[in-house]
């Protein structure tokens, strides 16, 4: 519910784009919103994509995020690693500039950061919380069934290199985001988020695999509460 | 008399069926009890709704029908349903003026631990976070997390339920669950408003399942255990009236042969009747549900008064003198009557309201059949009828004779023999149990769905709570930040599950200053390690400057209890709050929720002055585990002044032999409890008032005459069927604590019948 208290103010694209520079450049994912996904009658390339994306048992990747905030002046990069299982849920691990880390499953969810106790966030606390953080691992995986549910899908591309984009249709998504784009091939390889009020988060995955499709035990023990 | 009662009842009859009604004010000090009333006059009328589904949006259009059901029935004067979509925003708003005086409990240790370090670490996190959402607006005004952090501990008071556009929506296993909340604009307890109620829910429920078939209901409220607890009564009512009215009926047929007889006893009972009810009305207001449930056994011994007089009409043949008939029995019954009448106002000793207007019930409809009885069947009977020997009577008679033929010559030593190691047994081996939950036995059925509804939405019911009293608002919510601490404590013990506070939401005034004073500390200070976040981060120097500006003031306005209350949190948190229940005080309530350690948190209230734990149920629990040790002091001491008493009209032998019995009759009903494992409490504790007060009687009638014993065996069998008819049939109730209470009449009566013949001079 914290971002229902941020309030809404609806900047036009057009300041997105001066601000970030990048993005104006390769263009797909203003294209994109001009693909809308009749969900009813889908494209064969996006039902391929639909489903090598949820197929998924287990990912791990690096990744690199930069926040851009206005009232910032510059952006805030932060760069980690993640484990997604289908299993267990998301892993979420920022080794700088602080390292802390994220365990995101459906009964509870643990922030640990180093001199901290862990903190440990039930449903049952927080059950706006959950079904946020519900819908911010479906985005990472790209898990389009879960996605239609809440927003409204556009896609161009084809299965080797695909831009999906995002549009919020209702609820605490809808103040929170004016769009998100995912970009991937065999997987999710870029996730834009773009807030109403013209601050945006890019995210980059690198080293992305998919096997081994189980667990290691040490893998598993990153989940614990 | 009955004009009154016409009179009432056309202005609807003042029937109450809160169980709780009958019994006393707990002995706590009246600001307790006013905390406690005021919560429950907040609480008892909630009535909880949740419509479920697997799928939202069929929740959703069937809480749409559902409201609108309720709208019709008129039933409620304030439903929630359709939540303001600036529910959050108007909270928020509450708060947002007062964000430099608002700190997570966290933060707040920080710095006064002089660690703004961890702070710094937090904002850092939440920054780069994946699930954060920071946006400029919010960062710009709060760059520190600060208020945010208050905010998300905020919300983890609020419940487990999310606004979904515009319904408050509680997420199930498997279902999701919209919520609707109705306020009910008459008393739970109310009769009308249960039957409005039935219909109203009954039709709902029909409509919604035709029209979503998939859709789950599920309710809890007062209301339901009121509906159940006034269902149980009137089966109770229609068993026993009916059962005492029959057997009565085909006792008469047996007894007297004739349908004469029949009507004209009916005549009394109705005089009595209307008696008890009218005066009963006027003493209390009301009559209560479990008073007539009491009240419909009065029949059985009302009808005494008649059958002595129609016994001796029949024995007397064609000798009849209505005059002398009633000059016979008249020592008898009237002696019935005092001792009846003791044995009931034994039962108003206890100061509850329900006991006396249970005696008051009773006694008033006793007096009415008796005066009946004298002074109108001797101007009714004039005529006499063919003697006869009716079944009943040549059993009366053959039982007569049989004690006569096997009588034991030491029957008092041989009494005692079995009586001095019973009494001990019993004495080692009875259990009691006070408990006030034996009281109410609402169905498993209602019992489960509150617990479900609990489960979804997450809200307690409370009936343990502390009371925190203050002379300032001040004192009352830094009392409250005291105790908090303690209850934290005792949640990570397993003590209670959770709780509600208002300090919880609303930091005391004290705490805000120093709050405010903490944090400006660092914020001024261009080299405290906050000040050095903002600048590392990059914070634009218009932000950075603007924030220092919202710090200048050397102290902030706090946030006040009124305007706290007068935000979408007042719905939940007023009930909390009692502004000057005595002048120049101020009180607050914590409601504690799924408590498992009384004593624990009972301890609490010493450590933390001016604050008092309060548990309804076991205080009232505690209340009657008095007044059963009381009333067992009551039933000792009865049994031994009426055996004085009897010392100054008999000699010792026939003294003991008019107490013996139903002291026996006493001790059997029990061993009967004890053999099938109930038990005691006050309520068949003072069962054995009425054994003792009624068997008395047939002792007493064998003692006073000596000739025609049969008539006299025939007169007590007669009574005792009639009261085993009444008060037996109690037995049958489905409220625990009156079916313990009739067996324990039925067995001891059925004792003082049997051993009634002991007394015999």
């Amino acid at each position: 519910m914290t971002s229902a208290f941020v309030k809404l103010r609806l900047w036009i694209a057009l300041f997105l784009l001066l601000t970030w520079g990048a993005v104006a450049e390769q263009g797909t994912e203003v294209e994109v919103f001009q693909h809308p996904v009749n969900l009813g009658q889908p494209a064969k390339s996006f039902i391929q994509v639909r489903d090598a994306l949820s197929g998924v048992a287990v990912i791990r990747s690096d990744f690199k995020q930069k926040k851009s905030i206005k009232v910032l002046k510059r952006p805030l990069v932060s760069e980690g690693r993640f484990i997604f299982s289908r299993e267990k849920g998301l892993y979420w691990n920022i080794g700088a500039p602080v390292n802390s880390s994220y365990v995101l499953t459906s009964d509870y969810m643990v922030e640990r950061q180093k001199g901290f106790q862990p903190k440990v966030i039930t449903p049952e606390e927080q059950p706006a919380l959950f079904g946020l953080t519900e819908i911010f691992e479906a985005i990472f995986i790209g898990d389009l069934k879960r996605l239609a549910q809440d927003f409204k899908i556009h896609f161009m591309g084809n299965p080797k290199a695909w831009t999906i984009g995002l549009i919020p249709q209702k609820g605490i998504l809808k103040k929170m985001f004016r769009q998100v784009v995912l970009k991937g091939s065999q997987s999710v390889s870029e996730v834009m988020l773009f807030e109403g009020n013209g601050d945006s988060t890019h995210l980059k995955f690198l080293g992305t695999t998919r096997s081994p499709a189980t667990l290691s035990g040490a893998e598993k023990a990153l989940f614990a509460k | 008399m009955a004009a009154y009662l016409v009179g009432r009842m056309m202005m609807g009859f003042p029937i109450e069926t809160n169980i709780l009604a009958l019994l006393p004010e707990t002995q706590k000090d009246p600001l307790t009890e006013q905390a406690y009333r005021q919560f429950e006059t907040a609480t008892g009328r909630k009535t909880v709704f949740l419509v479920g589904s697997a799928d939202t949006q069929e929740a959703k259009a069937a809480a749409g029908l559902f409201f609108g059901e309720m709208e019709r029935s008129g039933l409620f004067n304030d439903i929630s349903f359709r939540v303001d979509s600036k529910r959050a925003e108007n909270t928020y708003q509450v708060y947002a003026p007062h964000r430099q005086s608002l700190l997570s409990v966290a933060q707040r240790e920080a710095l006064l631990d002089g660690q703004p370090e961890r702070i710094v670490g937090e904002a850092l996190k939440s920054l780069t976070s994946p699930v954060s959402m920071t946006g400029s607006a919010g960062l710009a005004k709060d760059p520190l997390f600060t208020f945010t952090e208050f905010l998300r501990e905020l919300q983890s008071q609020a419940g487990t339920f999310v606004i979904d556009e515009d319904m408050l929506l509680a997420k199930g296993e498997a279902k999701q669950y919209v919520i609707l909340v109705g306020a009910l604009q008459d008393n739970a307890f109310s009769i009308t408003a249960q039957s409005r109620f039935k219909t109203f829910y009954d039709r709902a429920r029909t409509d919604l399942q035709r029209e979503h078939p998939e859709v789950e209901l599920l309710s809890a409220g007062v209301i339901h255990h009121a509906i159940a607890g006034t269902d149980s009564a009137r089966s109770d009512i229609s068993t026993i009236g009916l059962g005492s009215v029959l057997g009565l009926i085909v006792l008469i047929l047996i007894a007297f042969r004739s349908p004469v007889p029949l009507m004209i006893s009916a005549v009394p009972l109705l005089g009595g009747f209307i008696a008890a009810l009218t005066l009963c009305i006027i003493a209390f207001g009301n009559v209560h549900l479990f008073t007539l449930v009491f009240g419909s056994s009065l029949i059985g011994v009302s009808i005494d008064y008649s059958f002595h007089y129609l016994a001796e009409r029949q024995s007397a043949g064609s000798a009849w003198n209505p005059e002398e008939a009633l000059h016979n029995i008249f020592p008898g019954i009237t002696l019935g009557l005092v001792t009846s009448l003791a044995a009931y106002l034994a039962l108003a000793v206890a100061p509850f309201s329900g006991l006396q207007q249970i005696a008051v019930f009773s006694a008033a409809g006793l007096t009415a059949a008796y005066v009946t009885v004298v002074l109108w069947y001797p101007l009714f009977f004039r005529a006499g009828t063919p003697r006869r020997e009716p079944i009943t009577f040549r059993l009366s008679r053959s039982y007569v004779a049989l004690w006569d033929r096997y009588r034991p010559k030491h029957w008092a030593a041989l009494f005692l023999v079995f009586a001095l190691p019973t009494e001990g047994y019993l004495a080692l081996h009875l259990r009691a149990d006070d408990n006030i939950r034996a009281l109410q036995n609402s169905p498993q059925r209602i019992l489960a769905e509150e617990n479900q509804v609990k489960e979804i939405v997450g809200t307690s019911s409370g009936t343990q709570f502390f009371v925190v009293r203050g002379a300032s608002v001040d004192e009352v919510l830094t009392t409250e930040e005291k105790l908090t601490v303690l209850l934290d404590e005792s949640i990570k013990r397993g003590a209670l599950k959770r709780y509600r506070a208002l300090s919880k939401v609303l930091p005391s005034p004290s705490r805000q200053r120093q709050n405010y004073a903490l944090l400006r500390e660092q914020v001024l200070d261009e080299s405290s390690a906050l000040s050095r976040f903002l600048q590392e981060m990059g914070f634009e120097e218009e932000v950075v400057r603007n924030y220092r500006l919202s710090f200048q003031a050397e102290k902030s306005p706090t946030l006040s209890v009124e305007e706290l209350l007068k935000s979408p949190l007042g719905d939940l948190y007023g009930p909390l709050w009692m502004s000057r229940p005595q002048s120049g005080q101020f009180a607050s309530i914590l409601i504690l929720d799924e408590v498992t350690d009384i004593p624990g948190l009972r301890k609490l209230e010493t450590l933390v002055e001016r604050t008092a734990f309060v548990s309804r149920a076991d205080d009232i629990s505690e209340l009657l585990r008095t007044y059963r040790e009381m009333s067992s002091r009551l039933v000792a001491g009865a049994y031994f002044s009426i055996f004085l008493l009897l010392l100054f009209r008999y000699r010792p032998r026939i003294a003991l032999a008019v107490i013996i019995p139903p002291l026996g009759a006493g001790m059997a009903a029990l061993a009967v409890t004890l053999a099938l494992g109930i038990p005691l409490n006050m309520f068949n504790t003072l069962a054995l008032v009425l054994v003792l007060g009624i068997g008395i009687d047939y002792t007493i009638f064998f003692a006073e005459k000596s000739s025609h014993r049969a008539t006299t065996m025939h007169a007590v069998f007669l009574s005792a069927v009639t009261t085993i008819l009444s008060f037996g049939l109690l037995a049958l109730s489905s409220t625990p604590v009156i079916s313990s209470f009739g067996l324990m009449v039925f067995v001891g009566i059925s004792v003082s019948l049997l051993l009634a013949p002991v007394a015999q001079s």
